[in-house]
């Protein structure tokens, strides 16, 4: 008997010995496979793709990334993941990852050297400093962000940089600096785990910020009553989780929240005592005309203004019953339940995306559901350090590290004191924003068009900017623009650069992000890059410094010495610019140091970079306690957590534009979209993204699992609307808008179900780019585009 | 024909001939140039994404009658049912099924292998999904569903239930539904390799109970593969047995540690 078993057993193990070996690792045939891995080393990251701002944890076997795991320590996801982040190890190793220095010549790209290449793109900057643009992204770890800045602010005086989170996250920004007086979430993830209602506004976090919806939808597994309540425009997979889905018409989520402020007053729920303590009321003083900051408002004035968004009113403009209305107002009426609201790219998106901001941060503050766990507006990011990067050091046109403007002479000169360069360097006047920006490269030199170079690190606007005639490919044909771009893919972007850079990625290089709750986060560099790959930070350094031999003033600092200064632990001076050298020491760690101190005016104390080496990140503001340790914060502005606020306040806005130590809440009227639905064009248009991709897809496309499960894009159609346009499931159709045209697969019951007169296309395919047909309509204040809503028309083809 | 013959031609069709050679000449002149263009092919290096535009090819199948459906190759398998109660149930608890030959083995690790992109990641799913709705798949994964596919026992939850399943496991072939032609147009391989299977386990001595060989972590339902009825995994002889880690000692290699040990939250 025991003889059969141990038979058995030995001929499955030998079998599945053979077998593993044979079967997974077939290309390099090893004969014996032991017991564990050999050589597995295991080590922690931020996930390379949303703002959720994940921590994997990466293995890497012979130089090369050969697992991933979710990290069970990580207080965002618990040791969870979505399908992106458990494939995120793929992305480094598609076939066609950009590995030499290209340069085109005759219209030919041709390999060069890192020299030459350095050596042309320094040379470009030098002939027109002040026409050059240099385009980065919330994918800018803090250091590159930071080099950048620097390079171009004390470098080149140059305000001509930005980030394309102005595509993304802008309007949330005004949306809190114009209500706080400082930017950023006051609350965090762990409202997730407290609320009792989740509000949604035009956000579908079940694909988008998958791992932050399964921490509130998987408490009701655990027994917890949690209410879900998805406003939007489309039913998605959130709204399978929903409680209650309000679907609106387009532009009017403005009207839902007025409604909400409106009901409050009318029924006198509001939170009197913390509204008298803690807040004030704002508007703008010519609504044709908004502005960031707005003039004071009496309570009085603020309700009179808000008295025609009646339930009766706003049900006519939006859509939604009177009976939602009500209950989303005796939601907020109640001052025992917990709310917390979160959005994305649905308000920010948005040609009114400030005003929609400051709403709902206005009715947390109005009904008192602020500041407490559970009791929260929220906006999530979507790029995993938008927030550390573009918002913190502020990687805007306007904008300087650590919260300060451009147009604040007291900034400027902090900035330059720093930086050790004279008085005056940095240039007064903000430069363009993303939209203009590129709208000045593809406009000929003789026309206005004044920026002729522009360099672009990893991002991709040839897919991601809207319109993408007007703002990108008409950079095509014109002689004298020259286009610079590091990346790690060829893309629609690489195809009309003049100069490709080869980028290092992720784990190939060192890192620190900032995710949507002010969490900052620290790697190492774990693998090699393929090729002559490089870290974009030394891209940006070795350009400074040749331009610095090639004499270029702006390269010094006031003393005469090269503006980027490197010295490791004993103080003897690296030249990190010489690639040979660049690891000799953590650049990393010298260039995040140096920005550090920027980070404390506005009370955004980012962590030291040797605390977070050992932690999965920390929120700011990270304050050292008396026994050394250093404390983050959970929620800001609230005396029981944040060490800011002064003792017996409660609550305290110490950044408050009053100078009062109050919240805004401001009123923005309902308007009307700039294109909406006619005859000619009778349906709204949206784009969007899907779980399986990030973004515009240049890493995710190349992951077999992800390209599996989402191979193409599609528009959804609503079955009646494709009924009367004849048009069958998987059939050809071609969309129009006044811009252009796409053919497209009709995918009708499909991932998501618009509602009838809508259209949904995702942006991810690059061989199908949905921003060809979106319209470049700005947010006034904010300058971020509206992906959301235009007109189109759709006919089978 | 004579040498005068020819010359004769010519001279009669000098006019056409001569349009000839100009036509002639700008399809080579416009031919030379154009292949002096930039091409999709590789340039030093540098290659366009590949737009892979595969050649239409409508030719549908024909629709099966309604009395067919049921064994028609148009479902999503051939064994679909329309009801669930149609399905075959397994029983609760059969006996120990005969272990697995090599080959078997082998042919289950292959098939394992090629849904999951290294050990440990989830796997895709190898079946058309409700793309909208999650619940659609417990019915046949969860931990009390004892519905039997055709010949197939589907596979377990072996985690806890966390309630968005396509948060993780997407399909392999996603919207199948469309042609070919509607699918794909960038498809770039990829060089990545993922972690192999660790083999197996060790004994002590002969007869010990044997070390676990992989990682524990959202396969915490040790049964979800090794309990009674389950093919695809070493079986348990002693299903009766509840707390499998009382004797089946895991290995912290395997459990994915870093070099840093992660200091508790700051207070």
């Amino acid at each position: 008997m025991n003889d059969t078993l141990e038979r058995r057993s030995f001929l499955k193990s030998t079998a599945l010995a053979a077998a593993s070996a044979a079967v997974v690792r077939k290309a390099k045939g090893e004969a014996s496979v032991p017991t564990v891995p050999d050589g597995l080393k295991w080590d922690k990251a931020p996930c390379r793709f949303c703002g959720t701002g994940c921590h994997v944890k990466v293995g890497v076997q012979e130089g090369k990334v050969v697992a991933i795991a979710g990290h069970p320590e990580a207080e965002v996801n618990k040791g969870l993941l979505c399908v992106k982040g458990y494939h995120v190890g793929g992305i480094l190793y598609g076939k066609d990852r950009l590995k030499h220095p290209m340069l085109r010549r005759n219209g030919v790209m041709e390999r060069i050297s890192w020299d030459e290449a350095i050596d042309v793109a320094a040379r470009k900057i030098m002939e027109a400093p002040e026409a050059f643009g240099f385009y980065g992204s919330g994918q800018w770890t803090i250091p590159e962000g930071y080099a950048a800045q620097k390079f171009m602010r004390a470098g080149l005086s140059n305000n001509h940089i930005e980030p394309n989170a102005r595509l993304c996250m802008a309007s949330a920004v005004t949306g809190f600096v114009s209500t706080y007086g400082v930017d950023e979430p006051a609350g965090c993830y762990d409202d997730l785990d407290e609320c009792d209602v989740l509000i949604m506004w035009g956000n579908n976090m079940a694909e988008m910020h998958p791992v932050l919806f399964s921490r509130v939808i998987d408490r009701r597994t655990r027994g917890e009553k949690v209410t879900i309540i998805d406003c939007g425009t489309r039913r998605t997979r959130t709204t399978e989780f929903a409680d209650h889905y309000m679907e609106f018409r387009p532009q009017s989520d403005l009207a839902i929240a007025n409604c909400i402020a409106q009901q409050l007053i009318a029924r006198e729920k509001w939170d009197k005592d913390f509204v008298e303590k803690h807040c004030a009321f704002r508007a703008d003083e010519n609504e044709a005309e908004p502005t960031l900051m707005g003039v004071a408002i009496s309570f009085d004035d603020f309700k009179k203004r808000i008295a025609k968004y009646t339930p009766e009113h706003v049900s006519e403009v939006s859509g939604l019953s009177v009976e939602e209305l009500v209950q989303l107002a005796d939601l907020f009426a109640d001052p025992k339940l917990k709310i917390t609201s979160t959005w994305c790219m649905g308000m920010n998106q948005h040609t009114r995306g400030t005003a929609i901001n400051r709403l709902v941060h206005g009715i947390h503050l109005l009904s008192g559901h602020f500041g407490t766990p559970g009791n929260a507006p929220t906006s999530l990011t979507g790029q995993p350090s938008a927030c550390g990067t573009a918002r913190e050091v502020g990687t805007l046109c306007h904008a300087l590290p650590g919260g300060r403007l451009i147009a604040k002479d007291e900034h400027r000169a902090q900035c330059e004191e720093h930086w050790k360069v004279e008085a005056g360097r940095i240039n007064p006047k903000p430069g363009y924003h993303t939209a203009l920006l590129w709208e000045k490269f593809c406009t000929p030199t003789d026309q206005g068009g004044d920026i002729r170079s522009m360099l672009v690190q990893v991002t991709n606007p040839g897919q991601s900017l809207p319109n993408l005639v007007k703002l990108f490919e008409n950079k095509k044909g014109l002689e004298d623009k020259f286009l610079m771009v590091s990346d790690c893919y060829p893309t629609p972007t690489t195809e009309l650069a003049d100069l490709i850079l080869p980028a290092a990625m992720w784990v190939e290089k060192n890192g620190v992000y900032g995710n949507s709750e002010r969490r900052t986060q620290q790697w190492f560099k774990m693998v090699e890059p393929p090729g002559e790959a490089r870290e974009d930070v030394w891209m940006t350094i070795a350009i400074a410094r040749r331009m610095y031999e090639l004499g270029f003033p702006g390269m010094r600092d006031a003393s005469g010495n090269f503006l980027f200064q490197f010295k490791d632990d004993s103080g003897n001076e690296i030249p990190a610019w010489e690639y040979e050298r660049f690891h000799e020491i953590n650049v990393d760690r010298s260039l995040y140091e140096d920005y550090r101190p920027l980070s404390h005016m506005k009370h955004k104390h980012v962590a030291p970079y040797d605390v977070l080496v050992k932690h999965t990140g920390l929120r700011w503001p990270v304050v050292k306690q008396d026994d050394g340790s250093y404390r983050e914060t959970r929620f800001r502005f609230s005396e029981f957590d944040d060490p800011f606020v002064k003792k017996g306040n409660e609550f305290e806005f110490y950044h408050s534009t009053s100078g009062d130590g109050r919240a805004q809440i401001w009123f923005c009227p309902f308007e009307r979209h700039p294109e909406e639905p006619t005859d000619e064009y009778p349906y709204w248009f949206c784009t969007g993204r899907v779980l399986e991709h990030w973004h515009t897809a240049s890493m995710t496309m190349r992951v077999p699992q992800l390209r599996g499960a989402m191979p193409n894009a599609y528009v959804e159609i609503h079955p009646d609307d494709a009924l009367e346009a004849g048009i069958g499931n998987g059939d050809e159709v071609e969309v129009s808008t006044r811009r252009g045209s796409l053919k497209l697969t009709a995918w009708i019951n499909g991932r998501g179900s618009p509602p009838r007169g809508s259209l949904f296309v995702p942006f991810f395919d690059e061989k199908r780019l949905a921003n060809l047909l979106t319209l470049d309509a700005l947010c006034p204040i904010s300058k971020e585009p509206d992906y959301k809503k235009c007109a189109a028309r759709i006919r089978k083809v | 024909m004579k040498f005068s013959d020819v010359e004769d031609y010519f001279r009669h069709h000098s006019k056409l001939l001569g349009v000839l050679v100009f036509i002639l000449g700008i399809v080579a002149m416009s031919g030379f140039f154009m292949g002096m263009r930039e091409t999709d092919t590789e340039v030093a290096g540098y290659r366009k994404p590949v737009e892979v535009v595969p050649t239409a090819s409508k030719e549908f199948p024909p629709a099966p009658k309604y009395e067919d459906i049921q064994d028609s190759d148009m479902l999503a398998n051939k064994h679909w049912q329309f009801d669930f109660t149609n399905l075959k149930s397994r029983d609760a608890m059969p006996d120990t099924a005969e272990p697995l030959d090599a080959d078997q083995l082998v042919a289950i690790l292959k098939q394992r292998g090629e849904r999951r992109a290294y050990d440990g990641a989830p796997p895709v799913i190898p079946h058309e999904i409700d793309q909208q709705r999650a619940e659609a798949c417990m019915t046949c994964h969860g931990p009390d569903s004892r519905i039997q596919i055709g010949g197939v026992i589907p596979s377990q939850i072996s985690h806890p239930y966390f309630s968005n399943c396509t948060q993780c496991h997407v399909p392999a072939d996603g919207l199948r539904r469309f042609t070919e032609e509607e699918r794909s147009r960038l498809v770039v391989e990829n060089d990545f390799q993922g972690l192999v299977m660790a083999g197996q386990g060790s004994r002590a001595y002969v007869g010990a109970p044997p070390t676990i060989p992989h990682a524990l972590w959202m396969r915490q339902n040790c049964v979800a593969c090794h309990g009674p009825g389950r093919q695809n995994a070493i079986q348990t002889s002693h299903p009766t047995r509840g707390n499998c880690l009382q004797c089946h000692a895991p290995n912290a290699k395997l459990d994915n540690r870093e070099r840093y040990p992660i200091l508790p939250p700051a207070p």
